[in-house]
């Protein structure tokens, strides 16, 4: 006989997922910074300021 | 006129390559850098959304369940117990992390891999698209680089995800490693073991098992481990406390071997066993039944409290009192397992339960017969029952009085043999006898006042006085043995006539209570003992 998991699964799920969402914050936030903006733009052969 | 379709045909084949070459440099060249950077955002948005889906389970996303059905595979085995794994989920971080990454990584390059499928499976049903080809450049590099960047985006959340997991199992270890640090610290500190109560397992265990409070399922390990930290997950869900302390609370300890219950507080609380041995017909049930009841009154007297644990018990003690006080004979010990007296004694703080088995003196006669008491191998001192009318030097001095000899039901066996059998016995068992303490019981105190060389002895039964009686009674052997063979030694002149009770109800100077209480506190559970007055 088994029973539902246990609630720490979830917990620990939901833990594992919003260190993934972090992290890709923390890529859309180091890709916004002024140094890598200026590289992107490049790269798109727009005008850099 | 072939001439001319020639010509034509030049014309268009320099037109469409001279429209290629105008495709790629006026629409494909600056339109490629957004196709890559398309292409890096989608895979990487594409994996972040698929291992969040797969983690929340999210539809067909969701991975399979590690249940307690699986914990014989995905667990490793426990290395030292013969018994499997409880019927228990496996904690997280254990097994179901490692399924949940490998869904994850299934769903993203099996997902990765269907498109790519859908794509060349387009391709091959619209053919007649390739004649604009410079144009699919642009899709086609899109897509590349986003195989690169789901491949890239995969290992580098791949590997968030297992520093997160190492961060989160290094304080699940911090918080488990505690709790069974705690629990077994404390435990050892008190001497606590939990000791089968039925005759014929007797097995001693600080890791006894419990029974699920709801379906009755035996969990052989609730310290906290691969199968959680703060409670295991029985198979029929319900929650058990880890650590031995917390489930000895609300649930019932079994024994690991015979699966039969144990007392309440077994493994918490300190945990006494001292077995009485010696030839038949020295006292020895005489000694324990006696024993027993003035330990009761010494600790009633102390303000502590002692009661039988469980209803067997409790009718024992009864039959004790019941004989002690009306001054009936025991009956003789049936041959055969022993079962232990076991009670709950409480002083001050100080809380524990003492076993106090008795077995037939026959068991000691040969090896054979002593290979059944179990619980010799685990014990916290023994009690050897000397029966003074076996000493034939004495019973020499009562030739004339065969009523007092009559009177002392002297025990027939050699009282050396018995002892050199049973510490033989422990010691092919590797026992480490010269750890334990050991009180000899000189049993008889008041016939023995009757033996004119023992007069002086039981008017001040010091420890040194009995040891020189004895050597003085040619059991110098006997009395050289026993220093050598355990760590300490102790004698003691014992009346179980009575309880032996002196003013209030304290052990009195021969009460059969004073080498339990000598023992007990060897093991940790001191009560208060007045010190003896010995008359000059």
């Amino acid at each position: 006989m088994t029973s539902t998991e246990p609630p720490h699964y979830r917990a620990l799920r939901v833990t594992l997922a919003l260190v993934v969402l972090a992290a890709l914050l923390a890529a859309a936030w180091w890709t916004v910074q002024p140094g890598m903006l200026r590289l992107i733009f490049h790269f798109l052969g727009l005008p850099v300021q | 006129m072939p001439v001319l379709v020639v010509i034509a045909a030049i014309i268009a084949i320099a037109l469409y390559v001279w429209l290629c070459y105008a495709a790629i440099t006026y629409i494909v060249l600056p339109v490629l850098p957004y196709a890559v950077l398309f292409g890096v955002v989608a895979g990487a948005l594409f994996t972040v959304v698929v291992v969040v889906a797969t983690l929340l389970g999210a539809g067909t996303f969701a991975p399979g369940i590690v249940s307690n059905a699986d914990v014989a595979t995905a667990l490793p085995k426990r290395k030292k117990s013969a018994f499997p794994r409880d019927d228990a989920w496996p904690q997280y971080l254990f097994a179901q992390d490692q399924a949940d990454l490998e869904a994850a990584a299934r769903q993203v390059f099996g997902r990765l891999s269907a498109f790519w499928t859908a794509v060349v499976r387009f391709c091959r049903q619209a053919a007649p698209m390739f004649f604009f080809w410079p144009l699919l450049l642009i899709p086609a590099v899109a897509l590349v680089v986003m195989t690169i960047a789901v491949t890239g985006s995969a290992v580098m959340v791949g590997a968030v995800l297992l520093v997160a997991l190492a961060v989160l199992l290094g304080g699940w270890l911090a918080v488990a490693g505690t709790l069974r640090g705690l629990d077994f610290g404390v435990r050892k500190l008190r001497h606590a073991k939990a000791t089968c109560p039925h005759p014929g397992c007797n097995e001693r265990t600080m890791l006894p098992t419990f029974r699920c409070r709801t379906c009755g399922r035996l969990h052989r390990d609730l310290r906290p481990g691969r199968q959680g930290a703060l409670a295991h997950r029985c198979g029929c869900g319900e929650p058990l406390p880890t650590t031995v302390i917390r489930a000895a609370r609300g649930l019932v300890a079994v024994c690991p071997r015979c699966e039969l219950p144990l007392h309440t507080g077994s493994a918490v609380l300190t945990d006494v066993v001292v077995p009485v041995f010696g030839p038949p017909s020295a006292g020895k049930t005489r000694f324990v039944y006696a024993g027993i009841v003035a330990l009761a009154r010494h600790v009633s007297a102390l303000n502590g409290t002692m009661r039988a644990v469980g209803a067997n018990n409790e009718a024992l003690l009864a039959d004790a009192s019941k004989i002690i006080t009306s001054g009936q004979d025991t009956a003789k010990t049936r041959v055969g397992a022993p079962a232990a007296i076991t009670v709950r004694v409480a002083s001050g703080r100080r809380k524990g339960l003492l076993h106090v088995f008795d077995a037939a003196g026959e068991a000691f006669l040969d090896r054979t017969s002593a290979a059944g008491l179990a619980y010799l191998a685990d014990t916290h001192g023994l009690v050897f029952v000397l029966d003074p009318f076996s000493i034939k030097a004495v019973r020499d001095q009562l030739r004339a009085d065969r009523h007092t000899l009559d009177r002392a039901h002297a025990a027939a066996a050699d009282p050396e043999q018995s002892y050199q059998i049973t510490v033989q016995w422990l010691r092919e068992r590797q026992v480490q006898v010269n750890r334990q303490p050991l009180a000899v019981v000189l049993v008889k105190a008041d016939v023995l006042a009757r033996v004119p060389s023992a007069a002086r002895l039981v008017r001040g039964c010091s420890n040194e006085d009995i040891e020189r009686w004895l050597q003085d009674h040619h059991l110098d052997n006997l009395v050289e043995a026993v220093r050598r063979d355990f760590a300490e030694v102790r004698y003691f002149l014992v009346s179980s006539w009575d309880d032996g009770a002196g003013p209030g109800g304290r052990a009195g100077l021969v009460s059969p209570a004073r080498p339990l209480l000598w023992l007990l506190e060897k093991a940790g559970l001191a009560i208060n003992l007045e010190k003896e007055k010995v008359p000059s």
